[in-house]
């Protein structure tokens, strides 16, 4: 291929992929609400974002501990099933795109492929809980899990010591899987990696493993762990071949008057590891046969803060991280690639049925593992914006109108190494039953 | 590092330098900001008029408070007093064991203040009326097996069998027959299961049956039964499931 129609193929599958998917979510969870008679906005500071006590209650292993958890209370007809679709209008426009008849901006629009998330979980029993989120179907009927795990709750009677098994998001400072946007700019340090590293590894994306995770009460104080086997690494297939490490903690201050009513920092950081070398039959990687691993790393940290009433709050959080990729991963280089990225966001729920939100991603590579490039290639950063007015709530559904915009520029990738910009805007119907 | 640990002490001071607005756990609340939280979180049991009527209500069996009448279970106060705003606080931050009413320790003290402050719209006894001041608990005397077999005898005295069963399972001859003020039919706690609704410390438990349950039919016994017997009685209850956290000697006497 030469370098012009690989970068149609990219240009294209880039806009397809933005247009078509929206950003992976499991978000909003109705069937707890219906469960337990809250409202979303109980667990939800603004859909599908979780508050303090939606927090607490996913750490308790989506239980509220008032005796009342067991599914032998639930009353015979409940299924502890949610579904989520969101019908919308998406138009997408990249600049900067090489085609035959030159360097153009490509458009496209149109109602969105809606997508469904299916989401089921709830308890099994008391202290053992359960997430399964099929996402697909292949042609032979194989169901394409996006979350499946077991997690067994305040193991020895404790809230410190909880253990899941199985395909799960780590403990990131926020979920991407819960995102205010809807639009495809996902949070883009969680995937953001050196210029050119082969590592794939996407903070973001469920990984198989296993997470031990502790908390106080109130979830005021947390940490959490997982060991998993990267999704998506070739030439890998058995469990442990590609490991990685995940790690995140958090302390959160409450305050009982005044201004602010809470603080949480927090530290979090990830190694994981990638294949450079694989056996290939007609060049594609053998599953199993993965090796010379080479790591990937980010630290970073995170500061949030509630400002005014918390029951309506002004949420501002601020999540940054350093990475680095090793030089074997990256083409002709000649040290490892480094990086600094993260983003602002902030979320003001001005009633408890409007949010307004404004939210700003950089990444930029600090040294570029091949030094003869630029140092700015594939920087990348976005804005992202938006309100979501929901008309109606009760403990068993939800829906919301979204109106949102965002613009993602990377550097030096498009045509001629120009920067390409990608600007989306949305109008949609969210809704959760 | 260093920039953010500055941004993080100024935030800490921001917030501790507010006006202590606030008086005791509870108090001082504003009813305004109180109505967001209520209608955030606890609108759909207790109703949007506070009468317990909210869409959840018809589902579960022991109905959410009506707020109307300001009558409340769970007091530090007298039988037929209100409750004092701590009262209030704890039971909504501990939440009511095996009913629907969760524990909202979660959403932190400033929320609970505020949304105290807007139940007490819902009835005129607020205006009209003030809490009596609280009972006095004294110290709790060790847990040990003599206690227990006093507290057996001032049970047996005090006819609490009468509902609560011989064996206090909740079954004692009355047990079928009894109705709360509202209405709706009530049974006697099951005292062997380890965990009361409101607390399960010794001086949780004393409470109970020194200040009554106001609306049900679980009486005050404060003029019968002394505070040494009522201590016995509570190490008899407590004496009934393993679950119960008990006060075993000196050093845990608080
Ligand atoms: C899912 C249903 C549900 C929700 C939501 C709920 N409650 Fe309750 N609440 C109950 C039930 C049921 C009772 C009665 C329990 C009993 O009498 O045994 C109750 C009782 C109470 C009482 C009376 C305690 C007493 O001493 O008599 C208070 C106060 C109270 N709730 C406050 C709140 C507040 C404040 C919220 C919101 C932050 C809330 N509740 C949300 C179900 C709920
Ligand atoms: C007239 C009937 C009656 C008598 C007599 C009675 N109780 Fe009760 N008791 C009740 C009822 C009804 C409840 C349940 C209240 C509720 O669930 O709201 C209860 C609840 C309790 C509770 C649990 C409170 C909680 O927070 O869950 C305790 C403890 C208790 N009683 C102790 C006693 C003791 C000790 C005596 C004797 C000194 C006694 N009761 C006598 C009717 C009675």
């Amino acid at each position: 291929m030469t370098r012009t129609a690989k970068l149609v193929t990219t240009a294209c599958g880039v806009l397809t992929t933005i247009a078509l998917l929206a950003p992976p979510r499991a978000g909003a969870f109705p069937a707890f609400a219906r469960k337990y008679g809250l409202r979303c906005t109980a667990c939800h500071e603004s859909w599908p974002k979780l508050n303090d006590f939606g927090r607490a209650f996913r750490d308790n292993g989506y239980q509220l501990l008032m005796g009342k958890d067991d599914t032998i209370f639930e009353t015979p007809g409940y299924w502890p099933v949610s579904v989520r679709i969101t019908p919308q209008y998406t138009y997408t426009q990249v600049t900067n795109q090489p085609t035959d008849q030159g360097t153009k901006n490509l458009g496209s629009g149109g109602v969105g492929q809606v997508g469904m998330d299916l989401l089921m979980g709830g308890v099994l029993f008391q202290n053992v809980s359960f997430l399964v989120v099929p996402t697909g179907f292949a042609p032979d009927g194989a169901v394409f899990l996006e979350s499946a795990w077991v997690r067994f709750d305040n193991l020895f009677g404790t809230s410190w010591a909880n253990l899941k098994l199985g395909r799960h998001e780590v403990d990131l400072p926020v979920s991407a899987h819960r995102p205010w946007n809807l639009t495809g700019t996902p949070y883009l340090i969680y995937s953001f990696h050196a210029n050119g590293s082969a590592s794939n590894y996407d903070m973001g994306e469920n990984q198989w493993g296993v997470e031990y995770m502790g908390h106080d009460r109130g979830s005021l104080n947390r940490v959490a762990v997982s060991v998993f086997n990267v999704q998506n690494s070739p030439g890998t297939e058995n469990f442990w071949s590609t490991p990685g490490l995940y790690g995140h903690a958090t302390h959160e201050w409450t305050f009982g008057s005044g201004a602010v009513s809470a603080l949480k920092l927090g530290v979090f950081g990830s190694y994981t590891t990638w294949p450079t070398t694989s056996f290939t039959s007609g060049g594609t990687p053998i599953p199993g046969t993965g090796g010379n691993l080479y790591p990937s790393e980010k630290i970073g940290g995170e500061a949030q803060v509630w400002f005014g009433p918390p029951a309506t709050p002004l949420h501002l959080i601020v999540v940054f991280a350093h990475g680095e990729d090793d030089k074997a991963l990256i083409p002709n280089a000649t040290q490892n690639g480094t990086f600094n990225g993260g983003f602002a966001e902030l979320g003001w729920t001005i009633t408890l049925k409007n949010l307004v939100f404004f939210r700003y991603d950089l990444c930029k590579n600090s040294q570029q593992g091949d030094p003869t490039l630029p140092q700015d290639l594939n920087d990348q950063n976005a804005i992202t914006f938006g309100w979501r007015h929901t008309f109606q709530f009760s403990n068993r559904s939800e829906y919301a109108l979204v109106a949102e915009y965002s613009t993602w520029q990377t550097m030096g990738m498009g045509a001629n190494g120009l920067n390409t910009r990608t600007n989306q805007y949305l109008v949609g119907i969210d809704f959760a039953y | 590092m260093k920039r953010l640990s500055i941004v993080a002490s100024a935030f800490v001071a921001l917030a501790l330098a507010a006006p202590a607005r606030a008086q005791g756990p509870g108090s001082g609340g504003d009813p305004v900001k109180g109505k967001v939280v209520y209608e955030r979180y606890c609108l759909s049991c207790h109703g949007e008029l506070g009468n317990g009527a909210g869409e959840f209500a018809e589902w579960i069996t022991t109905k959410p408070r009506d707020y109307r009448q300001g009558t409340f279970k769970w007091r530090s106060t007298p039988s037929g007093s209100l409750p004092t705003d701590a009262d209030l606080d704890k039971t909504i931050r501990d939440g009511i064991y095996g009913t629907f009413m969760p524990t909202w320790y979660a959403i932190g003290e400033h929320n609970r203040r505020d949304v105290i402050a807007y139940i007490k719209t819902f009835s005129a006894r607020w205006k009209t009326d003030k809490p009596q001041p609280s009972i006095v608990i004294p110290a709790e005397p060790p847990y040990s097996d003599a206690s227990v077999k006093r507290g057996r005898a001032v049970y047996e005295k005090s006819n609490c069998a009468q509902c609560h069963g011989q064996d206090a399972l909740g079954d004692g001859p009355s047990a079928h027959e009894l109705k709360d003020d509202w209405g709706n039919p009530i049974v006697p706690y099951d005292l062997t299961q380890g965990h009361i609704k409101c607390g399960d410390t010794g001086s949780d438990i004393y409470r109970v049956f020194i200040t009554g349950l106001n609306g049900t039919p679980m009486p005050s016994f404060t003029d019968s039964i002394s505070p040494e017997e009522a201590w016995d009685l509570v190490h008899y209850i407590q004496s009934l499931s393993a679950l119960y956290p008990k006060n075993y000697g000196p050093a845990a006497a608080k």
